[in-house]
């Protein structure tokens, strides 16, 4: 091989290397370019260090956020929420297409407490966050819209953010349908029920299932105590007085057993202000309010 | 042109015996192993943190191994003088690099394919079906380390095993690196800096456009068409670095 | 001279290495050597440590490259392919692959050699019996000693059937019997009529096989030929035994000879030159005294080759 032949071999190959990596660039577009701005900011200035395995951080930041909750939501211990929302941003930095990261760091950041961080309008943020990045994905507008629904009861809302969702590739059938009811009838129970049963059936994962049919029967909850306080005021009404435990409303022949509720736990009978609640130590503590 | 493949093959022969590489590939199996530990914890993402632990464990200890052996290739021969028994063959230079190069493509394949199958075995064992995605990122990552093994060799013809393996190290930081040089212009206010660093854009190896773990594991498609060119960059490479590796031995006086 | 037999052919050959801090002197390791092997001769290359000896088996493998000069052998330049596969080579203090074994390194040089499978499995089996390593042949190498491997080293280079070999200190690291084997194998090619090219600074062995041999000294030929030649020059002395010596003819003697030693009635007479011998016969016999034997004393390779290379220090 003479030099001649082996320069011009290199060259040629260098040539076809430049064509072949601008090619590349070209295609990959835009996105990249940005991206390769050097910039002072602690997602970034991270991947960079990171040498592609970004999304394997990601993880670990996951796992990092999830052990604020612990295994199941109902332990609580001090949870320290300020971190919730830092930790959540920096996962979904490293690796945008972290899907779940978005849909359950907005539901944790706008659960009220104990069970999540109390801001819903953080939440909202998040998913937005994910709206940006994969503006197709018909889940996020799921989540958003329920936000809306269950913790911002901005019914208006939610039907608009329903509807949107529902003319996305993959949305389930029954979003319109949600988006209509809630802007006729607003938060009712009954829609809420509709929609945690929509919710149960187009779950993906057990713990989202475990997590609808538990609301469900928060619903359910609702729906006893309801009765169970028409029930208290049946028996001032007979005897003149309010009962002071569940045992003389049996007696009295108004009910059966004490009354459990889905779960199997008592319902308390509050002496004093006479109001009926579910147990304290019941899983389905922290009902909502309507 | 079989000599070419016989050097190969014993090049295969004596790196696939090295015990080193044995503990290295236990390593990985072990860590991807493990990533089901970790999977449990993680609560909605067992999966996902498998396959990318499972993925970066392929790549790092691929990545550590290309080094390892690519050095123990020109670099090791010359210091150890096997070459002295070698060289004076019916052989030529070329031919000398050309089969220990593709020998040890081969020897990183069977290593990728150890690694591959513990982790797809992990995923089967989850129930997790067979994902042609996955196995496109692994491909990719494959294509990466036959760029690394070249980039070795070519710092062999010229250094020792320490320093050659140092380059190499050095240049897979920064061939992830490379494309902030890219962009010098809209940082840099002048007019030679950038041509500079634009330059050694192109010369550095650009890792990135094998970078497709995350796209893998979302299950983003991979366009045929980023496959192909990916793969022609990969392919261009590694002759690139190959004819600068043959001009640079044929010129050496062996010590 | 070039005749059709000359197999090895060296002009001119320079070899300069540079030293110092940004190279800036040159080390001339060999000075315009120039020499030719003829066809079927066993030619030992000689000289002290840093004489060149490796730096021209190194040129003549292209291993290294030469600064100036040419060589060539069986008539085409060094590093053409079809002359190596009728050459074989045995390097200075050799190194194998670690973990291949002896039988797996002979099959790949004999795939290299383009050997077919069952051509090479019976050439690797008889080479492994004659430098006696059929028993070690599955051991892997990073376990050989330093006569094993020489063992193997020799048996590599003959792997092919070579025309031409070249051994780099072929007896080092061989035991007694095993430099005797060598030699025995040196003499086998000869005997085959293969040409023999090695360098040694054992020099009976080289005084043992050679025809001719090269003496280098720092770089420089200083003197090549035919042993007889280079070792004619320079008879010694002359040893004579004789029976009978009376004290007046050991008298008469005594300032003709260098050394005379009587042991009983034998005396062993040692004369520094022919002449001076000449001029004693007549006395010796006449005085009564019996010639038992009379032996001229070469100067040995050695002491010749001490006396060249430490006498006129080239520059």
């Amino acid at each position: 091989m003479g030099m001649t032949l082996r320069f011009t071999a290199l060259v040629l190959l260098f040539g076809a290397v430049y064509a072949i990596q601008s090619r590349i660039d070209k295609s990959v577009g835009p996105y990249r370019a940005t991206e390769e701005i050097l910039y002072v900011d602690s997602g970034n200035a991270m991947k960079r260090v990171l040498l592609g395995f970004d999304n394997l951080a990601a993880d670990l930041y996951w796992l990092r956020t999830v052990q604020y909750f612990g295994g199941k939501r109902l332990q609580v211990t001090n949870k320290n929420y300020d971190l919730l929302e830092p930790l959540l941003n920096i996962t979904i930095e490293l690796d945008p297409d972290f899907k779940i990261a978005y849909s359950y760091g907005a539901t944790f950041l706008s659960e009220p407490f104990p069970m999540g961080a109390g801001l819903p309008s953080k939440g909202i943020e998040i998913i937005d966050k994910g709206i940006a990045r994969h503006p197709d994905y018909w889940r996020f507008y799921l989540d958003k819209g329920f936000i809306y629904f269950w913790f911002l009861r901005d019914y208006e809302k939610t039907a608009e953010v329903f509807l949107e969702g529902s003319k996305l590739p993959g949305a389930p059938y029954w979003m319109v349908a949600t988006a209509g009811r809630t802007l006729t009838r607003g938060g009712d129970r009954e829609t809420a029920r509709h929609l945690w049963q929509m919710l149960h059936e187009s779950a993906e994962t057990s713990q989202q299932r475990d997590n609808a049919t538990t609301h469900l029967k928060q619903l359910d909850a609702l729906d006893e105590l309801d009765v169970l306080s028409q029930v208290v005021a049946a028996f001032h009404a007979r005897s003149g007085r309010y009962p002071s435990s569940w045992q003389e409303i049996v007696g009295a022949g108004f009910l059966k057993t004490i009354p459990l509720d889905p779960t199997g736990t008592a319902y308390v009978l509050n002496a004093e202000t006479h109001a009926v609640d579910i147990g304290h130590d019941s899983p389905l503590a922290g009902l909502p309010t309507k | 042109m079989s000599r070419v493949g016989y050097i190969a093959f014993n090049t295969f022969k004596e790196t696939v015996r090295d015990k080193v590489l044995y503990n290295l590939v236990l390593f990985a199996l072990l860590m991807i192993g493990s990533s089901y530990v970790l999977g449990r914890i993680s609560v909605y993402q067992e999966v996902k943190i498998i396959k990318d632990l499972g993925l970066a464990a392929i790549s790092v200890f691929g990545m550590v191994i290309a080094i390892f052996i690519g050095i123990s290739l020109v670099s090791k021969e010359i210091e150890k003088r096997t070459l002295y028994s070698l060289l004076p063959k019916p052989i030529s230079r070329e031919q000398f690099i050309f089969g220990k190069y593709l020998g040890l493509c081969l020897t990183l394949l069977v290593n990728v394919a150890v690694m591959s199958t513990g982790f797809y075995l992990l995923l089967f064992m989850m129930g997790e079906p067979f994902e042609s995605g996955l196995f496109k990122a692994i491909g990719f990552i494959y294509v990466k380390l036959m760029v690394l093994v070249g980039v070795a060799i070519l710092f062999s013809t010229f250094t020792s095993p320490t320093l050659a393996g140092l380059f190499t190290g050095f240049i897979y930081v920064a061939g992830y690196y490379s494309s902030v040089l890219k962009n010098f212009d809209s940082i840099v206010e002048s007019d030679f800096v950038p041509r500079v660093t634009a330059a050694a854009y192109y010369l550095l190896p650009n890792f990135k456009n094998f970078d497709v773990k995350a796209q893998a594991v979302a299950g983003a498609p991979l366009p045929l068409s980023q496959i192909a060119w990916a793969t022609a960059y990969g392919l261009a490479y590694v002759a690139l670095v190959l004819v600068a590796s043959v001009w640079i031995f044929r010129g050496r006086n062996l010590k | 001279m070039k005749t059709q037999s000359t197999v090895i052919k060296v002009r001119d050959l320079t070899k300069d290495y540079d030293v110092g801090s940004f190279s800036r002197d040159k080390l001339r390791a060999l000075d315009h050597l120039e020499l030719a092997v003829e066809e079927g001769e066993t030619f030992g290359l000689i000289g002290p440590n840093g004489a060149g000896k490796t730096t021209t088996l190194k040129l003549l493998m292209g291993l290294i490259y030469p600064t100036a000069g040419v060589a060539t052998i069986l008539g085409k330049p060094i590093g053409d392919l079809e002359m190596k596969s009728r050459i074989g080579y045995l390097p200075e203090q050799p190194y194998f692959y670690d973990y291949l074994t002896g039988r797996e390194l002979l099959e790949y040089f004999g795939q290299l050699f383009g050997l077919g499978r069952s051509e090479r499995r019976t050439r690797v089996d008889e080479l492994l019996d004659k430098v006696g390593m059929t028993a070690s042949g599955d051991v892997p190498l990073r376990k050989y000693s330093k006569g094993m491997t020489q063992r193997l080293g020799i048996a590599q280079a003959l792997i092919n059937e070579p025309k031409v070999v070249f051994f780099d200190e072929p007896m080092s690291g061989l035991d007694p019997m095993g430099r005797r084997e060598m030699t025995l194998l040196i003499r086998e090619l000869r005997d085959s009529g293969v040409t023999v090219f090695f360098c040694s600074h054992i020099l009976p062995d080289v005084e043992r096989l050679c025809d001719r041999v090269a003496i280098l000294n720092r770089g420089k030929l200083v003197e090549m030929g035919p042993l007889d030649d280079i070792l004619k020059v320079s008879i010694r002395t002359i040893e004579v035994e004789i029976d009978n010596l009376s004290e007046a003819l050991a008298a008469e003697l005594r300032g003709k000879a260098r050394e005379i030693e009587k042991t009983g009635s034998r005396a062993r007479i040692v004369f520094a030159r022919q002449e001076d011998f000449d001029a004693a016969v007549g006395p010796l016999t006449s005085g009564g005294a019996r010639l038992v034997s009379v032996t001229p004393v070469k100067q040995s390779l050695e002491e010749h080759f001490v006396a060249e290379v430490s006498g006129g220090e080239p520059k």
